[in-house]
């Protein structure tokens, strides 16, 4: 017995697709895998505010979770900077230094120096 | 654990939802007409209501209209049809991540995963029925089976016939169910090769399945074990969506409104389509390598010196082309292709050729076109009797949005 292993072309070879219809699927998972962060109630931003509030202060390392180019990021590092009218904070790790939008952040971790 | 897989297929697809959008025609037998004017268009599908009078896909409609004098006939709404297609993809996505569309209304799924979830296939099957039906009013076939050719088959042969609209066909089946039918039957069997088929002696899949492998090989190579394969239910291939992932062609053809006869009226059309294949290039930002064209069974290829998008470019490759191999008869098809594509982001430089503006044109036309409809600049050249631009810019696959 031979068995054939053509991975899909079975059925890429017979497959009929208007052209538009195939646009519209590309479209629709390229969307499915952009990065949805999780709604936020008011707690979780208050909490959210406190930590970071407190991170600055406190001068105590935070990890920010944020959204970039439709992809999950995360960030460690001291605050330098809040920016409460534009929205924004500048969070730094050496040299390394980010800018991040306050709506683009979606969780915050306090992270205690080993 | 074997895998399960189910094909799921809508029954009388685009009518089906002009029924469940308009409830006034649930009752009456509803066709849907490439033009509802014209007494030669083409059926392109039927309701069960009318299917019973005997009416059957690509019939013509007066032919139809003879069948059943009280016909309902309905402009086809392409736009709609492929809307829902990706709704129903996206309800198949609840029941397990592995969902393959394979047509507008046929998307296969591997539920391997979803068992211990949703519970056995039979009743995955029937909830996914009982879904679709609440949410689109349309009513789903399932067939089912441990790969995608015995779950295409079970779809197709049983499925499609029995009350439940579900059909299990596993390797312990395939002899009692399969393996009686005729050759024609079979998945990947078209007229000519069950003609062929059919001077071997070969008339039932059960004949293909015992027939000696090594002879059909001989005579088709690779087709023929796959045929052979398919006859005894073995199909390794996955349920996957790669395919949709990355482009390796960007084509468009037409088929004609009348014979275009003379060079300058093939032109308009070539042009058109140079036009609308390298807007889809641009929008995905991609070069292509080769250029093909294809009219009236002819198909001719050329590789560019360099990859391009630019319409006028591709043109007047391609134009060359054709009259080099065009015999002159008068064309009712004409296709374009672009393949081997390349990222636009590294373009080979061209040193003494100023054609950056010939690059830009291309996307400030489609920029134009994107915020202001496809119809928002064309080529002065569509205007012309021979130009179809305009026409096909309401259009999806040759019928109506």
């Amino acid at each position: 017995m031979s068995i054939l292993n053509r991975q899909n072309m079975l059925w890429e070879g017979s497959r009929m697709f208007l052209p538009e219809h195939r646009e519209k699927l590309q479209k629709y998972y390229q969307q499915s895998k952009e990065f949805v962060p999780p709604k936020l109630d008011e707690q979780a931003l208050e909490e959210i505010n406190r930590v970071i509030l407190e991170g600055l202060e406190g001068e105590h390392p935070l990890l920010i979770y944020y959204v970039k180019n439709k992809k999950p990021q995360q960030f460690c590092g001291f605050i330098v900077r809040i920016h409460s009218h534009e929205r924004w904070l500048k969070i730094a790790n050496g040299r390394i230094t980010r800018t991040i939008h306050f709506d683009t952040i979606y969780r915050v971790e306090k992270k205690v120096p080993l | 654990m074997q895998p399960v897989i189910f094909l799921v297929d809508i029954q009388s697809f685009y009518a089906s939802i002009e029924k469940a959008d308009d409830p006034i025609l649930q009752y009456h037998p509803v066709v849907v007409s490439s033009d509802p004017e014209r007494p030669n268009g083409i059926i392109l599908a039927a309701c069960p209501i009318a299917k019973s009078y005997g009416i059957q896909n690509a019939d013509l409609l007066w032919e139809a209209k003879q069948k059943c004098p009280d016909l309902v006939v309905v402009r086809p709404r392409m736009q709609v049809y492929l809307d829902t297609s990706i709704e129903l993809t996206k309800i198949l996505e609840r029941f397990s991540d592995q969902v393959e569309p394979y047509s507008i209304d046929e998307q296969f799924m591997d539920i391997t995963g979803s068992i211990k979830l949703f519970g056995a296939p039979r009743q995955i099957a029937q909830q996914i029925q009982t879904v679709i039906q609440q949410e689109l009013h349309l009513y789903a076939r399932i067939g089912i089976g441990p790969n995608k050719v015995l779950a295409k088959m079970a779809c197709d042969h049983f499925a499609k016939k029995n009350k439940t609209g579900i059909f299990g066909l596993d390797k312990e089946k395939i002899a009692e169910h399969l393996w009686p039918l005729p050759i024609e039957k079979m998945f990947g069997v078209g007229p000519r090769m069950s003609r062929h088929l059919r001077q071997m002696g070969i008339r039932t899949i059960g004949q293909l399945a015992s027939f000696p492998l090594d002879r059909l090989k001989k005579r088709w190579g690779i087709n023929g074990n796959v045929l052979w394969m398919t006859a005894n239910g073995i199909d390794l291939s996955p349920v996957s969506t790669k395919s949709f992932e990355q482009q390796k062609s960007i084509g468009h053809m037409m088929t004609l409104p009348r014979r275009y006869h003379t060079a300058e009226e093939i032109q308009v059309i070539m042009l058109e389509l140079c036009e609308e294949v390298c807007r889809r290039a641009r929008s995905h930002h991609l070069l292509g390598k080769t250029g093909q064209v294809t009219w009236d069974g002819c198909q001719r290829q050329l590789t560019l010196s360099h990859p391009t998008n630019q319409t006028i470019l591709l043109f007047r490759h391609l134009w060359d082309l054709f009259q080099r191999h065009w015999d002159g008869e008068p064309i009712r098809f004409l296709g374009v292709q672009l393949t081997q594509l390349v990222s636009d982001h590294h373009v080979q430089l061209s040193l003494f050729e100023q054609d950056h503006k010939q690059f830009s044109l291309g996307y400030v036309m489609d920029d134009l076109k994107k915020r202001f409809g496809p119809t928002a600049i064309i080529r002065a050249i569509s205007l012309t009797p021979a130009g179809q631009a305009l026409d096909r810019a309401q259009k999806i696959g040759g019928h109506y949005k």
